[in-house]
């Protein structure tokens, strides 16, 4: 594990050694390598298999911005080997191989490239029909990147939010530039960088002008004047200036009056045959390596350019010790800059107007074929292990984007350039077409000071000096050299070629978004990084237009992959458990959602639930039951004119409602659909209590304050849901069981009927108790206050103790309604059931002049084409379950949407739609039950139980 | 006895309890002398009396039995008494007693019915928990999409907000020279609240504690 000697390796240290494995190899590396840096440094060139073709791929850009260096490490796939620090003992995979990864047998696939061309898959494998389910196994084991182990542990991801006054993204000369001058605003300035270490380009760039910058950001960090957040990714940024930033496991939500973007410039590949040989590499991979990792890319060099930067690479590898066999200069006529000068002065061969027409090798590169960029003249081999890329630059225009701006092509740039920038936002740097570094670093400053500006930061600071015109001659027009035998690989990630593109263009996909969704391009990790401009070009190229009018395809977030688990971060499902919630734990119930709550099913954890509710119902009709209905909705509403506004909130009449009597609530939309029901007590002239469904109260709430916003009536309603705990004591002993838990009120019939509401206290907990009738039975709804919800409970259970009172659930409450014939909205309701439908007409007060719905309801009266309606099952029939369909003829009528065995009548009923003709009593009916059976059903008479309503009002 | 809605989870925590307006209370936890004040601290103040108010004319009811309420929404007003009013909107105040509960704040049912100023069952419908320390606003940042950093979020202020997806309303009020906020949330979900109170407060080293720390944080300021 040889490296090479300082000044290079500034971010390892040399004295401590990391023991890791890949594929089952042990291996060394040092602290602060990357694993792609110590898999270099241990000789290994091939990191991983491409998409589809599984062609050994090597580090191409050491930035995590492709597919070449994802790996598995630990449980965890698709992890980039290049952004990601070594650790002890880490495991490290490589993926996407079958058999090794230097002898891969899907590799065979490169050499079948012809009959696999741009987008066959979407018409190869579906003829004949039904034989995508033959291929689509092997399809599956082929493609894609990684596997997910579904038995990986659960980790902790969580979400923040963070607030500052200016965000500035990337801590290169440009950033660090801009949150210096951000800082002098007085705002709160949050400097982010994706990398380890504040510098950007800096830290492995030849030029050391900006490296005094880095001690001016870490100086104002200690004076508390910025923060700096360091491995942190901008993944996008959303309305309102929302940017989401992860670091670790972390999702930071961060808020921010005003954005730098310092977002860089990816560094362009050349394309020519075999480009995507391990050993083809980036100017800005190598120098990381050299830099950064003190690792040498290779031995001996081919250095293709068409700017400064192919030289300072070169040099960079001459110090390195590193021969340079060639730099081959696009540039017809190379200008006389210092660096070329120096190169020349090392004695190393420089060619003008040549280039790199071939990688040689088959796992790596051995060798170059250069030659004349304009294709004419002889072509050279040479040997060489290390190809290097410099030939010009896209801004990293991605974050902007998300933000609204544009970026279009410039022919003078020889890039994409940003176009259009949002209010709120400032590029700066690289992303502005700058790279020499004084510019840079003006329009850093410059940036950080209208951004402190825009946040409200002190505004008589004199502007900073704005930089020159950005120098041209950095990015190469045309750096695409087509060979006779193909292979010149335009996006690594999905294995697609020149041909793919120009394919893909010829079959008609003549627009860049869909040249992109039909071939794929910019599609996998690299998400166009380094595929988008010479698709343009391309692109351009075959519609005979200029690049600038081809465009760019829509950048979108995320701007690089998000873990699943840092999506779903820590998610917050409220809970709504009653005040009674251990209590039924404690007696067994087996517990089950209603909207946010938790609500006992039944009571019997672990027994036969069907006996179990049997057992609850049958307590209920013959002795007394307790059940908790504290989920119910709350609302009350108070004031002068609460009645003339329940009578327009509800379809039944309210406005004569005595004091201290319950009524029926059947609340409609606008369009006449049933939404909710319940009970009102009346408790004063001007004073409504009011119950809804479980799953309704908030629904109901907003509607009455969406209404009343618009009517302004003198009322007030109060959303007391949480506020109130409540129970139903019902069955044939419910009237004894209260007056012995102590109830203060007349319990009599003649003083509290049926439907009768009053306000007392029982074992001194003020309650209201009413007189109500779901379960057709004698039955009290007494309602506390939440915090006394536990006790009242315990009273009751007490009291009930020589009567025999047990607990029922949801479930044995669903069975005795229904057998008394009521419904449940949402359940025997739907989205558009009117209350004609369900047997509800006698809730609706028409004499009114108006209430929510009535005018909908009225006119869909006329053509009702379903009805609800009991129904029970003959002997043996097979039960059918909510939902099945009544089938008439083969048509369908209605469905099911309760269904029991009512141990009280010892038979199956239900409640079904079915036919206006079909609803009268003694029609039979066939249900069609799971297997497709029709069964009979005979529609009955409603309630089921005591049609004489004798025992509710007992 | 009343009970707050996590109960269990304070006698599981070894609180150690005491009658406060007719409620067990959790006034500290373990049997150890009372630590310093940590980073982070919560505690359950559901005991406490508090209640509500709403309605066209509640602020100039409260006003006419000279509650002190500025003009301002989303504000605390501290009385004389050590009690908090909280203006929520035109029509609607909260009001907290004072960590001794010498301030009346309670009303009964109906109070104000007439004046159109009508009883909101604070204290049955919330729960109310104190979260302090230098920490806290921290703490509130993994949960809630307000910036609650005591230089942006003033003593006093209000905010009607989500936390961790629940309805909630914090109070900034600090106890001595630490910083704190009142949390009143639905009394229903108080065991999910306070689990992902818990949850968050994990990395900074937060504890729980009683009544009893609580007002020993306002001793020592004295």
């Amino acid at each position: 594990m040889d490296r090479l000697g300082e000044p290079f390796g500034r971010w390892i240290d040399r004295e401590v050694r990391v023991s890791f494995t890949f594929d089952g190899v042990a291996l060394t590396g040092l602290a602060g390598d990357s694993i792609a840096s110590a898999l270099l440094a241990n000789g290994i060139t091939t990191l991983s298999r491409s998409f589809k073709y599984h062609r050994p791929r090597g580090v191409f850009s050491h930035g995590g911005q492709e597919a070449n260096t994802l790996v598995r490490v630990g449980d965890e796939p698709n992890v980039a080997a290049d952004r990601v620090q070594l650790a002890d003992g880490m495991v490290v995979a490589s993926q996407n191989v079958f058999g090794s990864l230097r002898y891969d047998r899907a590799a065979v696939l490169g050499r079948l490239g012809r009959f696999l061309p741009v987008g066959f898959y979407y018409d190869a494998f579906f003829k004949p029909r039904g034989a995508w389910r033959v291929w689509q196994g092997a399809i599956r084991r082929l493609a894609g990147l990684g596997h997910v182990d579904p038995a990986v542990p659960r980790r902790d991801f969580d979400k923040v939010y963070l607030f500052a006054d200016v965000v500035v993204v990337g801590a290169g000369l440009a950033g660090m530039s801009a949150a210096l001058e951000a800082a002098q605003g007085g705002g709160e300035v949050l400097l982010l960088d994706e990398e380890a270490a504040l510098g950007g380009g800096l830290a492995y760039g030849r030029d050391d002008a900006g490296h005094a910058v880095v001690g001016l950001v870490e100086d104002a960090v200690g004076r508390g004047d910025l923060r700096v957040m360091l491995q942190a990714t901008c993944t996008g940024i959303f309305e309102d200036s929302w940017l989401s930033v992860v670091q670790g496991s972390r999702l930071y939500k961060i808020r921010a009056q005003a954005v730098v973007l310092a977002t860089g410039a990816y560094g362009q590949p050349m394309i020519f045959r075999n480009n995507d040989l391990p050993g083809v590499m980036l100017a800005g991979a190598v120098q990381r390596l050299l830099r950064l990792f003190g690792v040498a890319p290779g031995a001996r060099a081919v250095v293709a350019t068409a700017n400064d930067h192919g030289y300072e690479a070169a040099l960079d590898l001459l110090d390195a010790g590193i021969e340079v066999a060639c730099v081959v200069d696009l540039r017809p006529v190379p200008p006389d800059e210092a660096c070329r000068r120096a190169v020349l002065d090392r004695f190393v061969r420089v060619l003008a107007g040549q280039s790199v027409w071939e990688a040689l090798g088959r796992q790596k590169v051995t060798g170059a074929v250069i030659g004349p960029t304009d294709g004419q003249g002889a072509r050279e081999r040479l040997d060489c292990d290390l190809i290097v890329m410099s030939v010009g630059y896209n801004p990293v225009g991605n974050l902007l984007s998300h933000a609204g701006g544009r970026l279009t092509y410039s022919e003078a740039a020889g890039s994409f350039a940003i176009d259009a920038v949002p209010a709120g936002f400032f590029p700066a740097g690289a992303v502005n077409g700058h790279h020499d570094p004084d510019n840079v670093a003006a329009d850093g400053a410059l940036a950080g000071w209208r951004a402190a500006r825009a946040a409200g930061g002190a505004t008589d600071r004199e502007a900073p000096a704005a930089p020159g015109e950005p120098r041209g001659g950095v990015n190469h027009p045309w750096p695409i050299f087509e060979h006779e035998k193909g292979g010149e690989f335009i996006d690594l990630d999905e294995d697609l070629q020149i041909k793919d593109i120009v394919d893909t263009w010829r079959l008609g996909y003549q627009g860049i978004e869909l040249v992109k969704r039909f071939s794929t391009v910019g599609m996998g990790p690299s998400q166009g990084r380094h595929g988008a401009v010479a698709t343009a070009r391309i692109v351009a190229r075959e519609s005979g237009v200029a690049v600038g009018e081809v465009g760019a395809s829509t950048s979108r977030p995320p701007f690089r992959s998000e873990k699943f688990g840092v999506l779903a971060g820590r998610r917050f499902d409220p809970v709504g458990r009653t005040p009674m919630h251990e209590r039924h734990l404690a007696l067994g119930a087996e517990m089950m959602t209603a909207g946010r709550w938790l609500r006992p099913a039944y009571y019997g954890r672990g027994l036969d639930r069907s006996s179990a509710i049997s057992k609850e119902v049958s307590n209920v009709r013959g002795n007394v039951g307790l059940m908790d209905v504290s989920t119910l909705g709350g609302l009350m509403v108070r004031g002068p004119e609460a009645a003339a506004f329940m009578e327009r909130m509800y379809c039944f009449a309210y406005a004569r409602q005595p004091v201290g009597k319950l009524r029926y609530l059947l609340m409609t939309d606008m369009t006449g659909v049933v939404v909710d029901d319940g009970i009102a007590a009346r408790l004063g002239d001007q004073r409504f209590y009011l119950t809804t469904t479980t799953t309704g109260a908030e629904a109901v709430y907003r509607r009455m304050l969406w209404h009343n916003a618009q009517w302004q009536m003198d009322l007030d309603v109060t959303h007391v849901t949480a506020g109130y705990a409540a129970v139903n004591l019902a069955g044939p002993q419910a009237r004894g069981v209260l007056a012995r838990a102590g109830a203060d009120v007349d319990l009599s019939p003649e003083a509290l009927p049926y439907l009768g509401v009053r306000e007392g206290r029982v074992g001194g907990i003020a309650a209201l108790f009413a007189r109500v009738g779901f379960v057709g039975e004698l039955g009290y709804e007494i309602h506390v206050p939440s915090d006394y919800g536990e006790a009242l409970w315990d009273l009751l259970m007490v009291a009930g103790e020589p009567d025999g009172i047990a607990p029922f659930g949801v479930e044995a409450q669903r069975v005795l309604r229904l057998e008394k014939g009521h419904i449940i909205v949402g359940q025997d309701t739907d989205g558009l059931t009117i209350p004609q439908e369900a047997a509800l007409t006698w809730a609706i007060a028409r004499k009114k002049p108006y209430f929510v719905g009535k005018r909908s309801i009225e006119i869909q009266a006329r053509d009702v084409t379903r009805q609800l309606v009991g129904f029970v099952l003959g002997d043996g029939a097979a039960a059918p379950k909510e939902g099945h369909l009544v089938i008439r003829d083969g048509d369908i009528t209605g469905h099911v949407t309760s269904s029991a065995y009512s141990p009280t009548l010892a038979k199956h009923i239900g409640l079904a739609y079915v036919a206006p003709d079909q609803t009268s009593a003694g029609t039979e009916f066939s249900i069609r039950v799971d297997g497709g059976e029709l069964v009979g059903a005979v529609v009955a008479p409603l309630p089921f139980y005591d049609p004489e309503n004798a025992r509710q009002g007992m | 006895m009343r009970r707050t809605p996590i109960y269990r989870q304070h006698v599981a925590a070894g609180a150690v309890f005491g009658a406060v307006n007719g409620m067990a209370c959790p006034l500290r936890f373990g049997t150890e002398k009372m630590a310093l004040p940590g980073p982070v601290m919560l505690a359950d103040l559901s005991a406490l009396p508090r209640s509500g108010l709403k309605g066209r004319d509640a602020l100039s009811w409260l006003r006419g039995r000279e509650v002190r309420i500025g003009g301002r929404d989303n504000i605390a007003y501290g009385q004389e008494d050590g009690s908090l009013v909280a203006r929520l909107g035109p029509g609607e105040v909260l009001l907290l007693s004072d960590l001794k509960r010498r301030g009346a704040v309670g009303l009964r049912p109906g109070d104000g019915d007439q004046a159109r100023a009508y009883g909101v069952p604070r204290s049955s419908g919330n729960i109310w928990f104190y979260l302090c320390g230098v920490r806290g606003s921290a703490v509130f940042a993994k949960l809630c999409a307000i910036d609650l950093r005591p230089e942006k979020f003033p003593e006093g202020a209000v905010a009607q907000t989500s936390v961790a997806r629940l309805n909630g309303i914090i109070i900034r009020h600090d106890v001595g020279k630490t910083v704190g906020y009142h949390l009143l949330a639905d009394f229903a979900s108080a065991a999910y609240l306070w689990d992902v109170l818990l949850d968050a407060m994990v990395e900074f080293g937060g504890r729980v504690v009683g009544l009893d720390e609580i007002l020993k944080l306002e001793e020592m300021s004295q």
